[in-house]
């Protein structure tokens, strides 16, 4: 499972590290304060669970058999978020760095255009507004 | 046909919740189109509004089922 709706749990995601692995390359995303001029009070994340969940594995897949990585762990909060909450955790276990910090990258890169997530925003004005990113019509027509 | 219809992100503030919609769509193009011309406040959301089946979202040209239920897919924004 990928998608959490209760705050991630950053001490369980390093657990067990793999003793075949030189590198392990972590990356948290938190709510920050601010985006594009406006003052952000908290996030809300929702998501289409079914396809979210199958296409995060799938990029998990994906990235083991890109990347020279043996372990690649990717968690989303869903629900209300504060700031400074972790919003998104991925977890990249690799012989060697080079090929974990190049998984990690792609890994979120990919997971911005391909997931079934949604973001809602709210100001401190007391305004909200969902934001618009990738549109998977167009992607599904190019598939 | 008739199709019940879960929206999400945006598209669940503008649409009712669940929809079930009656239908002579038969493919996901067809289908978003009746549903913008039928709610006007999605119409212009629907050229970048993606359908899934399960955990597939389908290419405008796929074709639906009577009774399948379906997701609206808005442009994600995860990470």
């Amino acid at each position: 499972m990928h998608l959490e709706d209760t705050p991630l749990d950053l001490a369980q995601a390093f657990a067990n590290p793999r003793p075949d692995c030189g590198a392990t390359v972590a990356f948290v995303g938190t709510v920050r304060n601010y985006h594009e001029g406006q003052s952000v009070d908290g996030l809300e994340y929702s998501a289409h669970r079914p396809s979210a969940e199958a296409e995060l594995e799938k990029i998990c897949t994906e990235a083991r058999e890109k990347f020279a990585i043996a372990e690649l762990r990717i968690l989303h909060r869903l629900g209300e978020l504060q700031l400074g909450d972790s919003a998104v955790l991925l977890v990249c276990q690799a012989g060697h760095r080079d090929a974990a910090f190049e998984a990690a990258r792609w890994a979120l890169e990919t997971l911005k255009k391909r997931v079934p997530i949604f973001k809602k925003e709210h100001y401190t004005d007391g305004q909200s507004q969902w934001l618009d990113g990738q549109s998977l019509a167009e992607t599904a027509d190019k598939s | 046909m008739t199709y019940t219809i879960e929206a999400f992100g945006k598209l669940s503030e503008l649409l009712p919740q669940p929809l079930t919609l009656h239908t002579t769509a038969t493919t996901v193009e067809q289908l978003l189109h009746d549903i913008g011309a039928q709610f006007p406040s999605v119409h212009a959301d629907m050229t970048r509004t993606a359908v899934a089946r399960g955990a597939t979202i389908l290419d405008r040209h796929a074709r639906l089922a009577d009774g399948d239920l379906l997701a609206l897919i808005p442009p994600v924004g995860g990470g």
